[in-house]
This record gives structure tokens, sequence and C-alpha cells, in this order.
């Protein structure tokens, strides 16, 4: 593998490519051994067209958004058939794509919609859901691996012309209506999310999505001038679904937020409000607030006085950002690299969880050389276009939205209050009854899945193993007699924290082995995890189990749970290869108490 | 650059060949990877390359390097 290809395909992935340029880059990143900064990752695809011409595409696509695919692309129209076959399986696939176009599985029911006033499309509608609701779990059989299932666009042509949409009755409503039904049926199989195809050709645009000579010659739906949009908006699902979105937005103030310096044209000066060029920065502002309302913290690092700064953010009656709708803010004069670890540390997550967006070149530069794990939005000159590219990043593309997502500003805004508590109280004691803490604790349902899986692939400090089980594999210990995976949401007075800690332990005769046992960080020194380990002790015992075992496997990340089991009164019993430690409990003698300082709501 | 050299440089991307070793004769019998995917492939290659747009019967017919070579010509790509 020539190692000056392989730069010089990773370098012009920047560029606008021509089609020759994708497939040589394409083959080089596909002979490559490695692609640097790039997870390797195998994706199945299977369509109900020739999904496989795109797969050049794809590859590069996937190298922009981090990805280093292979790809096993299933014979055309065949899912039943592909999703149990061996070939499938032993390709080993980290995704699987399901796209089934209705214009391909029966083109009259779509072609012809008012010959059968609609009831053929809508047979045809319900027969897709069920054939793609019973791939997904037949694939399950055999892997874990998440499954993005595509819905279903527009086609450019429809029964009733430009009134289509005017007509109750009609295809537009009959397409949404599948697309609606097969969110719902998709958010219930386990490990499995829409992929917006129907967004997607909604934004290239339906005219000229399908060139007829490459649909007519080869079944391939999308026209080369698509060609980068298809495989770029899919390669973006990829990578969302398998490494997971950032979780804080750091905006600089000076020509991001506003137009303008504040330090020298003072709050009259800077440019915000209705009017171009201040309506740019007013819809930054917006889109950054939708992230909020999405869950993604706000953040603040810029060069500035603070007073000044915090100033705008409190007088000017065109701020949306508020002071308040921020988590934590550095405003000085110290390189911004320092900052964002400062930021990253307070908030308690990895560097990597960061996104910076900031309009000056000569800082992106300065913490792409210093902090380099955080990710860096190449902002352009123009204002009008901040709100593209930060959308496009796809930085905060999130599978799916818990409960907790929605409401953690407020969390940050109470866990402030708590602190404001804790300086003021006389001893841990003494604070820890002052919150008034009540805790309910269960076992996993489907209403609770989605955030324990959450929990499960992102928590890294106090994480006993680190073990990052799939949707699929916690769906079906969950449902397993053998395994209890268990819960516990808190609350105190000051608010409902959610669902904040996770244990799963699995009983063998009379061995109760935990496998995995997370806390949030925001729950830290609060007695919450001795109440999860006292409740995963009682199952324990009620499984007739006369041993609790668990392990400390040693990551870079979880150090502050080295001693976890020490304190639990666990004996050591033994140590296990790279430094992991094995710790056991008599049940009936040493089961820890449930911690007087929180009340329990239920169990 | 030349239409030729642009012809050669289009074959070497799509089929990672030596472009300047091709003949007239090279068809998808010579050529590896000269499928019928990677021909529509090689089509695409060179409509984006050079402006051009053929039809699905050329499309057809355009199976050997001396064949595109000269109906690029006709279009002023010599």
């Amino acid at each position: 593998m020539a190692e000056p290809a392989l730069a010089a395909a990773l370098a012009a992935l920047g560029d606008d490519l021509k089609p020759a340029d994708v497939l040589r880059h394409a083959r080089t990143l596909r002979a490559a051994d490695a692609v640097p900064g790039a997870r390797k990752t195998r994706a199945a695809l299977l369509a109900s067209y020739s999904i496989g011409f795109a797969e050049p595409f794809l590859v590069v696509e996937g190298a922009r958004r981090g990805l280093h695919l292979s790809t096993y692309v299933g014979a055309f129209n065949q899912f039943e058939q592909e999703v149990g076959a061996d070939a499938l399986h032993d390709f080993r696939p980290d995704v699987l794509v399901l796209a089934m176009r209705p214009e391909d599985v029966d083109p009259e029911a779509v072609g012809r919609f008012h010959a059968s006033s609609g009831r053929r499309f809508a047979d045809l509608a319900t027969a897709m859901l069920d054939r793609l609701a019973a791939c997904v779990m037949s694939f399950r059989a055999r892997s874990d691996a998440p499954v993005l299932v595509a819905n279903a666009a527009m086609p450019r042509h429809r029964p009733l012309g430009v009134f289509d949409a005017g007509e109750p009755h009609a295809l537009t409503h009959a397409l949404a209506d599948y697309n609606r039904r097969l969110a719902e049926r998709v958010a219930a199989l386990p490990g499995a999310a829409v992929w917006d195809y129907a967004g997607l050709v909604g934004e290239a645009g339906a005219r000229g999505w399908t060139d007829p000579r490459l649909w007519a010659l080869a079944r391939a739906p999308v026209a080369a001038a698509h060609q980068g949009a298809f495989a770029g908006h899919l390669a973006r699902a990829l990578a969302a679904v398998l490494c997971g979105p950032a979780k804080c937005l750091v905006l600089d103030l000076d020509n991001t937020l506003w137009g303008g310096v504040i330090g020298d044209d003072g709050l009259a000066g800077i440019q915000l409000g209705d009017d171009w060029p201040g309506s740019a920065y007013k819809a930054l502002q917006r889109a950054a607030l939708n992230l909020m309302d999405r869950g993604i913290l706000l953040a603040v690092v810029s060069k500035n006085e603070r007073d000044v700064a915090e100033q705008a953010f409190r007088e000017h009656p065109e701020m949306l950002v508020r002071w308040e709708h921020l988590a934590t803010a550095r405003i000085n004069w110290a390189p911004k690299s320092a900052n964002l670890r400062e930021i990253a540390a307070e908030l308690n997550l990895g560097a990597d969880a960061l996104v910076l967006f900031d309009d000056n070149p000569v800082e992106r530069a300065e913490v792409r050389a210093n902090a380099p794990e955080v990710r860096v939005i190449e902002v352009p000159p123009d204002p009008l276009a901040y709100v593209d590219v930060l959308e496009a990043s796809g930085h905060f593309d999130q599978v799916r939205l818990s409960e907790e997502d929605r409401v953690r500003t407020d969390l940050y805004r109470q866990e402030r209050q708590r602190q404001v508590v804790a300086q003021q109280a006389g001893s841990v004691e003494d604070f820890l009854a002052g919150l008034e803490m009540h805790a309910d604790v269960g076992r996993a349902d489907a209403a609770s899945l989605g955030r324990i899986a959450q929990l499960v692939g992102k928590t890294n400090q106090f994480n006993l193993t680190t073990r990052r089980h799939s949707d699929a594999r916690l769906a079906a210990m969950s449902g397993d007699p053998a395994h209890c995976v268990a819960w516990l949401r808190l609350g105190d007075r000051f608010g409902d924290l959610g669902l904040v800690a996770v244990g799963i332990a699995r009983a063998d005769g009379d061995v109760g082995t935990v496998d995995t046992f997370l806390m949030s960080c925001r729950v830290m020194n609060r007695g919450v995890e001795v109440a999860l380990m006292a409740y995963l002790a009682d199952w324990a015992r009620a499984a007739r189990c006369t041993t609790l075992v668990g392990d400390y496997l040693p990551t870079k990340k979880n150090g502050m749970v080295r001693d976890f089991y020490a304190r639990l009164g666990f004996e050591p019993a033994g140590a296990l290869e790279d430094g992991g430690t094995r710790w056991r409990l008599d049940l009936p003698a040493g089961a820890p108490a449930w911690p007087a300082v929180i009340r329990r709501a239920s169990g | 650059m030349s239409g030729d050299v642009r012809l050669r440089a289009v074959f070497a991307s799509v089929f990672g060949v030596d472009g300047a070793a091709l003949t007239d004769e090279a068809s998808p019998k010579t050529v590896p990877g000269w499928d019928s995917v990677n021909h529509l492939h090689l089509v695409l290659a060179l409509e984006g390359e050079f402006g051009v747009q053929f039809d699905p019967g050329e499309i057809a017919e355009l199976t050997s390097f001396g064949r595109i070579r000269e109906r690029l010509a006709q279009d002023g790509h010599g």
C-alpha cells in the first residue's frame, strides 16, 4: 500500500471530487490497512435497488466522517434470504442497512395509486413494515450490530401532479403515513434506527435525483450528481450510530455569536438583530438553542473581558442565548486549548465530547494543535453560512432522545444550587440529609432500555468493567431470568436527576456475578452506588446465590473506582489480567445496607 | 492537458491500470475489473471529465478504449 497515495486521498477529502477521483481514492482507501483517524467499519447493505453502485462514494464519504469502510452488498432485493445468510454473517458486519423502496417492491401500487383508491399501497405499506421488522429480528438472532432502516422518499412524479398534496387520500399522505408508522415500528425494535432517505431526497431535490439511464441500465436510482450526497448522508447516519454524538457546543463570542468586537464596538455597536448582518448571528444563536433543547450543553470560550461579555448576555435585547443557558464559560486571555480542557473537566466530559465553533482560524489551529481531541468545526468567513456548517457537521446527530437529554441543562443548573448547599453544610452527613434524596430502583423495561443503553455506551469514569453491551444484548439480558438489569433513578429537593446508575448481575448456581456497574458522575459521593449494590445483592440473594463476585477492570479513565469493592466490604479474590482485580462478598452476612440518607420509593 | 492524456487518466482512476499503456484494443476482455457495473462508473467518470452525455445506446457500444477515444474526438476532445 503506497503511503503517498493514501495521504493524497485523505488530503483530497475536503475537495469537490469528480467521479473519476472518487473511484481512485476509494480504491486507495479500500486497499489501506488502516486509515489514520478512522475506525474500521464493516457495513452490510441490503436494498431493493442496486446499492452497490454507490460503494466507491460510500468509502470516500465514510473516510470524511471518520469511518474506514468495507462493505458487503447483498443480492439485490433478497432481504429475507440475506439477513439469515452465512455469507452476510461471516462478514461480521458492524452495521446493517436495509433500504426497501415501495416503488421497487410494487411499482403498480405507487405508479397507479388510484387504480385501487390507494388500497393496494396501504397493503404494500403494511407488508413492508412487517417484512422489515421480521428482517431486523432475524438478523438479531445472529448479530448485535445496529440496523439502519431507510424510510420512503416522495417520487418525483406524483399521481395527481401538482395537486397531489391537496387530496387527503393521495400518495403524498400515504407515504408520510408509512414513514410515521416505520418510525414507530423501528423505535420498538432492538438496536434499530431509521435512516431518513426521504429527508435526503427532499433536501437534494427529487428532480434529477434519478438518472433514467442508470435506472434502466443498472437499477441504480441515484444520478451521478447526487451520489456524493447519497453516500454522505448514509455515512453520516452510520457515524452517528457507531460513534455517538458530541455533548457540548463551545461557542466563541466576537464575530461568532454576534458581529463585531464587543470590547471595541461596545454593547450598542455589535451586530445582532433581525436585519442583515445581525440576523446571521441571531440565526446561529437560535440553532445553538435548538441543540440545547435536544440536551446538548452550551458553553462559551472567548478572549474578552468577562464583565463586558457577560453584560452583553444580560443586557443586549437581541441576545437569544442568555447567560443562564450556558453550562459554563471561560472568558479570559488564556489559550483556548487550555480553556477547553478546563471546560471538559468541569462538565465531567472527555475533550472529544466538545465541539468548538470559532470564526478565527488562528484559534482553531491552536486548538487543533494543543487539544486535538476537541472536534473543531471549519467555520466559513460568511456568517450566513454558519447555521449550515453547524448542522452539516453531524457532530450532534443523536439516534434517540431520552428524557434526560431533554432536561440536561436544567440538571446542570440544579447541580450548581446543590454545590451552594454543600458549601453551607457543616458535614457531609448534614449535606446529604439536607438534599432529601429519594430513589426508585427497578428492572429494565422498554421505557428504560434506551437510557440504560446510552449510559452503558458512554460512561467512562464511574464504570467498574466498561463493557459496551449493544442495545440488542441489553434487551436480551433484560428478558432473561438469570440476569438482572437494574436501574436507579434519583431525585432530591432541587429536582429530578433521572436515571443515573445501572447495574447488571448474573446468577450461575449459587454465585452471583456483577457484569456491569456504572453511575453518572453527576451523583458522585451521595451513596447512590451503595443503594444500587444493595438492590443487586437483594436480587442475588432471592436468586439463591450465596456469594456475589465483582471485577474491577482498569481503563485510562476509571481509576476513581479502583477501591470501590473494598469500600463496600467485598474481600479481595485475586488478580486478573491487565491489572484488574476480583472481589467477593458472602451474601447472607455481608450485604451492603440501603443508605439511610436516600428514601426508597419502590422496588 | 490533451484529451488523450485526460482519457488515459480516467481509465487509470476507474480501473487502477497504467493509462499510458492502453491501446485501442483495450476492452472488457483485456482490462481487469471492466465489468458491467464498472462500465457505468467509467461512463459517468468520462461524462464528469469531458462534460459530455452519452445515450443508452452509445453506452452499450463504448466497449473499447479505441471506440471511446473516437467518440470523444467527435465532440472535439481529441
